[in-house]
């Protein structure tokens, strides 16, 4: 075991985690403010890539139209959808949240198929590798992290410091307290909800710069969403960053010492274990 | 002229009706007080005027205009506030932070500033603690800060659902007195199980039984009264 793989392991587990954080994000936050989980997460990280590619296709001078035009239409999509469909499944049964939106992964994912077909994709941006000694970093890599990590920092302080952030944390705390306030708690749903699929959007377009993706790929980046919000503490966006980090870590290690198909699986093996030890997740205080 | 008129109020859970014909009046000045037993409807009247409760049937009217058609939130920017029953300030936020989202309506937010000054001259306690997360305040501090939270909106009309609950009998006596120091200036409609505090700091008294308003009149003759001392105060 040589000391280089271990560093490249781990930075690469560093990179990913942070889009593994961004994603769970999303997730974390809608389920924070009405208590509903996007299982279609999986398609809409796969829309936001192809937003970014098509962006990028017609614009091919710079990734940072790509990730603007996938947070717009992310926000706008998390709208429609909000007020199309998730308005009418708050408070309704798991099951038909399970349902519906399972559904909706068929509707989008089928749709990008036929309109985009099967084949694998990736943003061709022309992004330099620098090595030392044996250990290489690319630099969308290093590119991708920092904007996943300025979206995060940004997140989190519109959460801690603007009105907005400090209505979306009543509503998530006490809805009738907040409706006593004064707040519209319906509008709150529906910008929350818009948030978290924006930054579903934005893990998407960023994933699309350093892996190929195609209409169905969604579901292992999904998946590893979902372990990471158990471990950050549903509806705790701090607990978040840190479980993406360790998860893309573990993914990590598992790709270079063992073999990537096994990542999920063991992923999805500490989120059972830390249901049976910690039940309120790693960050979470014990009630 | 009142400044609440609450007409012929039903409403109810399902199929079980929870008020029945309730009719009540708040002044335009001091404090009335509506008592009644665990489970007689009280919050759930209470619930009606904010918006929370759908009406049966009825009419809600405030300051001469019938507000039962309008949302909850947009009750409160009318000038109606509720320190609900169990408190309900953000734990997670800073006293200051709860305070704020008091004043979240349009027309508090231009006041704030001077209604910040007021509610800590009233609770300089909160002042002291003013970056203080509010979980981790004592129950009487956390009453404060619910009342504060409350002023905050510039309300026109203040209600209280069961402040006294959980407090102790010098805390009680404390936070009535306030009370009793706010409606000089701010008509109030409280909810209480502190009977004999209620009824010494209000003028007028409703009784509600059932669902039912059994009784109503003058506070200091309801305080006389055999029944009611019986059925609420053990005497
Ligand atoms: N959400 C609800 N669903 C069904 N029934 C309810 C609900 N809330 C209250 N009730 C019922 O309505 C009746 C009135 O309840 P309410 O909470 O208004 O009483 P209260 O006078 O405020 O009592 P307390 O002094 O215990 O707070 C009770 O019989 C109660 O069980
Ligand atoms: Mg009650």
């Amino acid at each position: 075991m040589s000391l280089e793989l271990l560093a490249q392991t781990i930075i690469n587990g560093l990179f990913i985690g942070f889009l593994f954080g961004l994603a769970g994000m999303g997730l974390t936050i809608i389920f924070g403010v009405m208590k509903i989980i996007n299982f279609a997460t999986g398609a809409m990280i796969m829309l936001g890539a192809y937003v970014g590619y098509w962006t990028y296709t017609y614009w091919p001078y710079s990734a940072i139209p790509g990730i603007i035009v996938s947070v717009g239409v992310g926000f706008l999509f998390g709208i429609l959808v909000y007020q199309v469909l998730v308005r009418r499944l708050i408070g309704k049964p798991l099951l038909t949240t399970l349902l519906v939106l399972f559904g909706l992964t068929s509707i989008l994912e089928n749709s990008m198929l036929n309109l985009w077909s099967p084949n694998p994709r990736s943003i061709p941006i022309d992004f330099p590798t620098y090595s030392y000694g044996l250990i290489s970093i690319s630099t969308s890599r290093v590119f991708v992290s920092i904007m996943a990590i300025v979206a995060t920092i940004l997140v989190l302080a519109v959460f801690k410091y603007t009105t907005f952030g400090r209505i979306i944390r009543a509503v998530i705390q006490d809805k009738i307290a907040a409706t006593l306030m004064g707040v519209d708690v319906n509008r709150v749903y529906t910008l929350g909800f818009s948030l978290g699929v924006t930054l579903t959007f934005l893990a998407g377009a960023l994933l699309a710069m350093v892996y190929p993706f195609e209409p169905f790929g969604g579901l292992p980046y999904a998946l590893m969403a979902f372990v990471v919000v158990v471990l950050g503490t549903l509806g705790n966006p701090v607990g978040c960053l840190f479980a993406g980090l360790i998860i893309g870590t573990v993914h990590s290690f598992v790709g270079s010492y063992w073999t990537l198909n096994m990542s999920p699986a063991v992923a999805y093996l500490i989120m059972i274990i830390t249901f049976l030890l910690r039940p309120q997740g790693l960050m979470g205080k014990k009630e | 002229m009142a400044l609440l008129e609450v007409k012929d109020l039903n409403t109810g859970y399902g199929p079980i009706q929870a008020l029945w014909s309730v009719s009540l009046n708040v002044e335009n000045k001091g404090i009335t007080t509506l008592l009644g037993a665990n489970g007689s409807g009280k919050s759930t009247f209470l619930h009606c005027i904010v918006g929370l409760q759908k009406l049966w049937s009825g009419d809600i009217i405030f300051d001469n205009k019938s507000i039962t058609s309008i949302k909850a939130n947009k009750r409160t920017d009318q000038g109606i506030s509720l320190v609900p029953e169990g408190r309900r300030i953000f734990f997670n936020m800073s006293v200051k932070e709860n305070l704020v989202m008091g004043a979240y309506t349009p027309n508090a937010r231009g006041k704030m500033d001077d209604s910040f000054e007021q509610v800590y001259a009233m609770f300089p306690v909160l002042k002291e603690r003013t970056g203080q997360r509010a979980g981790t305040l004592s129950g009487g501090e956390q009453q404060m800060l619910a009342i504060a939270r409350a002023l905050m909106s510039r309300p026109k009309l203040l209600m209280l659902d069961e402040v006294s609950t959980g407090l102790s009998p010098v805390l009680t006596t404390l936070v009535m007195d306030t009370l009793g120091k706010i409606g000089e200036t701010l008509p109030i409609l409280v909810v209480e199980q502190a009977v004999e505090k209620a009824l010494e700091i209000s003028h007028t008294a409703y009784v509600l039984e059932n669902g039912k308003i059994v009784m109503q009149g003058k506070s200091d003759e309801l305080k006389r009264d055999e029944n009611l001392r019986k059925a609420y105060m053990g005497i």
